[in-house]
């Protein structure tokens, strides 16, 4: 049966062992069959004291639009948007750029969503095609402490539950004020559970400014079912996207008044996503023992059309380029967990995955047409990775899990064929989990699997690994307060980044990061929180100490959030979220503007109607979400500078979006 | 306050400053014990980079798998690319009397150490005078052409927003673009030493292409 957060992500034999242990279950508020009530409803294990979980009325009160912006919920991480409404979002995340998704795993049920050899960048991870209203829960673990995180998991990992909250039929219309419009039509039987649904979104716009219109569409269907004792599921997404990209714009030719904030130049890019990911489940949880077993298969096209640097090294036809990409993927995961005597559970999991990969990189004019094939590539990558875990109550004050985790990665790119292996332990030590303050200490080591095009012509294939260590404390002193604060620090061997333009990794030295996350959360009433959270992280080349550009040092949220609040005859699920994000190091010595937004969205609910309100950057503040430096040239035939120059990217504009939903 | 403390990072100011050619003496002491003097001298340059020093930028790795790379040339993206080593610049194209002090306009200058300049080349060098060795004198019209890249023009200074300097001066030293030219070897026996003449083009060449033929100082 579906539940707030997967059951992958939550190995069911852990959550029986706590359920029987601490007896500490919740009451049920669904008819679910008693089994099942206590595997959903236990007390979850958390592998560190950062790991947050949301459910279904958490993520319906955040202000994100989509997939993607959920995971600013994660502590610690900031996105960058440089690539317009539909190109995958740049993460930041504990000091680590961890550029589309190379260093951030995130998961559908279980199921990868980053794209291992993508042309654009390794893992990358474009959540477009995922609607928001499927979105039932989500589990964002920063660091690599958990064993379930694998492959990409070298900063963080998250992974969404997807079924649909409300049963019956739902029409969603909206308008806003940059020009767009949406459309949702989505279905649950009455009597179905959430993984049973139907759903239809079409959106697009024109943007604020120049060059950030876009259109999507998205569609899914699943059903969920059960056969003897046997869960079944299974469910699909697809979903296609052409946006246009604002890029870049220079800092001195907005100060000289050459360009406005939210302008763009000529042939600054854009792109069209498509893709479509299918899954089947089945699953078994019978007498203290559970496993489950998901296949799926995608089907991937992506092209990006980019200019950031104008006219630099082509002073007639400009340096955009036309970045194309097919995949075929598929893959199985699974994961178990068995009784080895009362109070010990043995738990594994693995995973299989084939990604077949044909690319290219050609030069583009202004106007988008093609002039020459840079570089191609066609290969085959593969991936097979294994955990185990056991999880320990010495003492009735400490609990200790020690995991392995391991893997082998095959990349073939034409002629070539590397291996390259992975072993990643781990140990989560957590002490007084009975109490209302916990201590919790975490070790893990993440791995980032090699790439086709970082393959060298001798069959060496470069792994990136971290290893990452964790000490928090969570409270909850009162039933109306509770609290959270952890110190980490991570070493990475050889920094390694991926250079989708030349198509290789460029190795930049060793790296370490320290910094502390806290968080306050006090919830006055029921269903309604105020939070708190900070995360101050410092990153720096072991070697020269120089910073680790981009990675944001400071980042402050705050956020008043009402889940399904009763206001009289109505419901209110709303979310008031401000953040600040501190100076970023840039490349040279550079440093890049402060930034605070807040952002709104808030619907209220009448019987079978719903009205929703969403705004971006209320205070319509000038914000830069991305900041580089670096040389470029945006005028035609003129010569070039090798000055380095300030870069950046617009942040979303104050933009008020209004959505009318009915159900039937 | 303490958290905004901690999240302070450095930035760095980029500081216009004057930029000027100063005129060489028309008097020359010659490296063999001659002596020259220009009647006429013109040069014409394009643009000035300086440039920090390798070692202080922040991805040496990736500057040193970047050159071994069969690909060249990197676009800078978001998120990939580096700032790059050129600290300072100045952009253009200039005919120079070199008997003339000139202005040459504003340098573009960044904060931070320098270690060496670039000057690209975007015409003729010429040099006319007379040399008077062991007595004798010889008339001489050398001149050289290119577009070539003086590299590596010296220059150690540190720059900083707070006292910066005042003014960038190039100069040119052309009793040492000279020094590899036998100004008494008119094998033509035409009474002017000229690059026709043989050997001479390619020891002006050097000369005037020599790095120390060429002086960058940042002024207090």
């Amino acid at each position: 049966m579906s539940t707030p957060l997967s059951l992958r992500a939550l190995p069911v034999a852990s959550v029986l062992l706590l359920a029987s242990q601490s007896q500490a279950a919740e009451p049920s508020s669904d008819d679910e069959s008693a089994d099942d009530v206590l595997v959903v409803q236990a007390p979850r294990t958390r592998s560190s004291a950062s790991e947050r979980s949301l459910d279904a009325q958490d993520i319906q009160a955040l202000p994100a639009r989509s997939a993607d912006q959920v995971l600013r919920a994660m502590p610690g991480l900031h996105q960058s948007a440089h690539g317009g409404e539909g190109k995958a979002y740049q993460y930041f995340l504990r000091g680590f750029d961890a550029v589309h998704g190379a260093d951030l795993a995130v998961t559908l049920e279980g199921v990868p969503l980053n794209e291992p050899s993508n042309v654009h960048a390794h893992g990358y991870l474009d959540l477009h095609f995922l609607p928001t209203a499927l979105l039932s829960g989500v589990l964002l673990r920063p660091g690599s402490y958990a064993p379930q995180g694998g492959d990409f998991a070298v900063a963080g990992s998250a992974d969404f539950s997807l079924g649909l909250s409300q049963p019956g039929a739902q029409l969603t219309l909206g308008v806003g004020s940059d020009l767009s419009g949406e459309a949702s039509l989505s279905y649950r039987p009455k009597d179905a559970p959430s993984g049973s649904f139907a759903i239809a979104e079409l959106e697009g716009g024109q943007g604020v400014g120049m060059s950030r219109g876009y259109q999507q569409l998205r569609a899914g269907a699943g059903w969920e079912g059960t056969r003897g004792s046997v869960d079944h599921r299974i469910w699909a997404l697809a979903y296609h996207g052409n946006f246009e990209s604002p890029g870049v714009l220079r800092e001195d030719m907005l100060a000289a008044d050459q360009v406005d904030f939210y302008d763009a130049y000529a042939g600054s890019g854009g792109g069209l996503s498509q893709r479509v990911l299918a899954a089947a489940e089945l699953s078994q949880s019978h007498q203290g023992s559970a496993w489950s077993l998901t296949g799926w298969a995608s089907l991937r096209r992506l092209e990006l059309t980019q200019n950031y640097t104008g006219y630099l090294s082509d002073a007639e036809n400009g340096d955009g380029t036309l970045q194309a990409h097919e995949a075929l993927s598929a893959g199985l995961v699974g994961d178990g967990s068995r009784t080895l005597r009362p109070g010990m559970v043995l738990l594994g999991g693995g995973s299989l995955r084939v990604d077949s990969v044909d690319q290219s990189t050609s030069t583009v004019d202004t106007g988008g047409e093609v002039l020459a094939l840079q570089q191609s590539l066609s290969g085959v990558s593969a991936g097979a990775e294994g955990w185990i875990s056991l999880p320990l109550h010495p003492t009735s004050w400490l609990r200790v899990e020690p995991s392995l985790r391991g893997g082998a990665f095959l990349v073939a790119p034409e002629g070539i064929r590397a291996w390259a292996p992975a072993l990643a332990p781990r140990l989560s030590l957590q002490l007084f989990e009975e109490r209302a303050t916990q201590l919790q200490l975490a070790y893990g080591r993440g791995y980032r699997s090699p790439t086709l095009a970082g393959t060298t012509a001798s069959g060496r294939a470069p792994m990136a690994t971290s290893d990452s260590m964790e000490l928090g404390l969570r409270s909850a002193p009162l039933p109306w307060l509770s609290w959270r604060g952890a110190g980490f620090a991570t070493w990475v061997s050889d920094e390694i980044v991926f250079d989708h333009l030349e198509a290789r990794y460029l190795a930049t030295g060793s790296t370490r990061r320290v910094g502390v996350d806290a968080g306050l959360q006090v919830r006055p009433i029921e269903r309604l929180r105020w939070e708190l959270d900070g995360t101050w992280s410092l990153g720096r080349y072991t070697e020269t100490g120089a910073d680790i550009p981009y990675a944001p040092r400071l980042l402050l949220s705050s956020g008043l959030y009402a889940t399904g609040l009763p206001l009289g005859p109505t419901t209110l699920t709303a979310g008031l979220r401000g953040w600040v994000l501190g100076r970023r190091p840039l490349p040279g010595g550079f440093s890049s503007h402060p930034a605070f937004v807040l952002d709104l969205r808030a619907q209220v609910a009448w019987k079978s109607w719903g009205v929703g309100l969403s705004v971006d950057n209320i205070l319509g503040n000038q914000w830069r979400d991305g900041e580089f430096v670096y040389a470029s040239n945006w005028v035609a035939g003129s010569t070039s500078s090798e000055l380095p120059a300030r870069h950046f990217t617009a942040g979303a504009p104050r933009v008020a979006r209004l959505t009318l939903t009915r159900r039937f | 306050m303490w958290l905004w403390m901690l999240a302070c990072v450095p930035d760095r100011d980029l500081l216009a400053l004057p930029a000027r050619f100063e005129a060489s003496p028309a008097a020359l002491t010659l490296e063999d014990g001659g002596t020259a003097t220009l009647e006429q001298a013109t040069w014409t340059i394009g643009s000035l980079r300086l440039e920090a020093p390798a070692s202080s930028t922040q991805d040496t790795g990736s500057a040193l798998l970047r050159h071994l790379s069969p690909i060249s040339v990197a676009h800078a993206h978001p998120g990939h690319e580096s700032a790059g080593g050129v600290l300072g610049e100045l952009l253009g194209e200039w005919e120079l009397d070199l008997l003339s002090d000139q202005d040459l306009g504003t340098l573009q200058l960044y904060e931070g150490e320098l270690a060496t300049g670039r000057l690209e080349l975007a015409g003729t060098l010429r040099l006319q005078g007379v040399a008077e060795l062991d007595g004798a004198l010889h008339p001489f019209d050398l001149a050289v052409e290119s577009d070539a890249e003086v590299t590596g023009l010296p220059l150690e200074a540190q720059v900083v927003s707070t006292d910066p300097p005042s003014a960038l001066v190039l100069s040119l030293d052309p009793a040492h673009a000279l020094s590899w030219v036998d100004l008494s070897a008119d094998s033509d026996d035409d009474g002017l030493l000229t690059a026709a003449d043989d050997g001479v083009e390619n020891s002006f060449s050097f000369g005037a292409l020599s790095t120390p033929t060429y002086s960058l100082t940042l002024e207090p």
